[in-house]
């Protein structure tokens, strides 16, 4: 896709043991004696969808962030963003160095291509682990728990009504009113 | 046992956003009997929703005002909610799950040291406890958490939990919290309107949405008349708005806006799984296609068959039959 270079994170001495609060520390040490203009993070991920991690390591970092953007022009150390804000675009302006995070429409990603795919082979790969970071296990605890995971009941099969379109809502409109109760 | 919990109220365009009764009733819940419920409002010009909170379940009502609160930036929010925080020392905290929302509270979160779970759309008590629901996997399943470290914190999905009925004789304090702000880092040069803002997707009670059977953007004429008719809003499928049948902004499903309606109905949308991720919780789902197979039908509770620009018209006019009747 083109990065340059490429690190791991590891997690593994954390077991189970790792929320929102324990990622962005550990970003946090990653990146702290780090130069960097910008950090481009994704909006949210798409299994948990608490869209945490990236504005806590802005603080950590105390860099400012600009969420959900949908458009990044850089001129120096001025950055023009147009992010999304339920539906309406807000256009700011800020300086670098700044942490963003990316909401859909801001690009469009390159399919890797073979000779691409061959040559990240060859790209460096680093794994840092706790030790690397300079991180202890027990400053790392996370701070929420998770109490119980569980499916939403099976959701009884609907109905598919029958007969010409106007049948079809007439019947929908008695359902939408004596049995669901929305009208 | 009894808590002091605030929340922030939010307003947008001039009027109260309904997540703030919302938060409130959320955080009535937490505080229990004895406990209070402070209610934030930061803006410019905002003082007068105090007395709707008040009437809505509020205990007090701090407000912040400020030339600079008008329009949300993540330093000014900040700097106000840690100075209300260090003020007031809250037990917990509910910020509504809103694009605001979403951008500070983690932020706080970090500043803080505490713990937060987002998007929650339901709290239990177990004794001293508070367990918190929310949607994983894009609303396929369910998790309960807790915050072990720092402050009982939380924010709030929209249209989820309840408010409470509005009761016109409370009353309570409005107490204004005067703020400096400083070192304030964005500017936001313009806000670009592209919702009608006629209703709020988010906060809408029905939803009418258009996928790709809907043809054309002229096609979404009939839907938007249906949506007027029901006091709802327009939405529509990833496909529609890649095929510029209208905005994104009106996007529904992963990379849109996930909505919780007590209505959704469907119309012409085949029901991708990521549009399913985005509506699959709204309370009662309608759907509308000529592929009697579409995968929408699944989460589908009353499904027709047939041409939308058949069945829309004949539908629009009897719910303005039943409109009328009401």
């Amino acid at each position: 896709m083109g990065a340059d270079k490429a690190v791991l994170l590891d997690t593994e001495d954390l077991e189970d043991d790792v929320d929102h609060y324990t990622i962005s520390e550990m970003l946090n040490a990653f990146f702290k004696d780090k130069e960097y203009d910008i950090i481009l993070g994704g909006n949210v991920a798409v299994d948990d969808g608490a869209g945490q991690v990236a504005p806590r390591l802005a603080e950590l970092l105390d860099i400012n962030q600009v969420t959900t953007i949908t458009k990044l022009d850089i001129e120096g150390t001025k950055a023009t963003i147009e992010r999304d804000v339920e539906g309406d675009v807000e256009v700011v302006e800020t300086e670098l160095p700044l942490l963003v995070t990316c909401q859909q429409g801001l690009n469009e990603p390159r399919y890797p291509s073979l000779p691409g795919i061959m040559k990240a082979k060859k790209k460096p790969l680093e794994t840092l682990d706790l030790d690397d970071l300079g991180l202890d296990e027990d400053e790392l605890e996370a701070k929420t728990k998770t109490v119980d995971r569980f499916l939403p009941p099976e959701k009884q099969a609907g109905k598919k009504l029958e007969g010409e379109p106007a049948q079809q809502v007439e019947e929908l409109i008695k359902l939408l009113k004596t049995e669901a109760k929305v009208i | 046992m009894s808590k002091k919990v605030l929340v922030l109220a939010e307003a947008r365009d001039g009027e109260l956003r309904n997540v703030s009764f919302e938060v409130i009733a959320a955080g009535k819940k937490i505080a229990g009997d004895g406990g209070e419920v402070y209610a934030l409002l930061v803006g410019d010009g905002v003082g007068s929703f105090s007395d709707a909170l008040i009437k809505q379940g509020a205990d007090q009502v701090l407000v912040a005002e400020h030339a600079d609160l008008k329009t949300y930036t993540t330093d000014a929010y900040k700097q106000v909610l840690l100075q209300v925080i260090e003020e007031q020392s809250p037990d917990a905290l509910l910020i509504p799950h809103t694009s605001s929302g979403k951008d500070l509270a983690p932020r706080l979160a970090a500043k803080l040291s505490s713990g937060l779970v987002s998007d929650i759309i339901d709290i239990e008590l177990a004794g001293d406890e508070v367990v918190f629901t929310r949607p994983i996997y894009s609303g396929k399943a369910f998790e309960k958490k807790s915050v072990t470290g720092g402050m009982l914190f939380a924010t709030v999905r929209p249209n989820n939990i309840a408010a409470l009925d509005e009761d016109a004789s409370r009353s309570g304090d409005t107490k204004d919290v005067s703020v400096e702000l400083k070192d304030l880092r964005s500017i936001i040069k313009d806000v670009v309107k592209k919702t009608s803002g006629k209703v709020d997707l988010a906060e809408a009670k029905v939803i009418v949405a258009g996928g790709r059977g809907v043809k054309s953007a002229e096609g979404f004429e009939p839907l938007e008349e249906l949506a007027d008719i029901l006091g709802g809003a327009v939405g529509a499928s990833r496909g529609a708005c890649d095929a510029e049948y209208c905005d994104y902004s009106l996007q529904i499903g992963q990379t849109g806006k996930v909505v919780t309606p007590e209505l959704y109905i469907a119309v012409g949308i085949s029901g991708a799984i990521q549009h399913l991720a985005g509506m699959s919780n709204s309370k009662v789902i309608v759907a509308i296609n000529k592929d009697a197979e579409a995968p929408i039908f699944d989460v589908a509770d009353y499904g027709l068959v047939g041409d939308l620009f058949d069945i829309l018209p004949i539908l629009t006019d009897e719910f303005k039959k039943v409109k009328a009747g009401a």
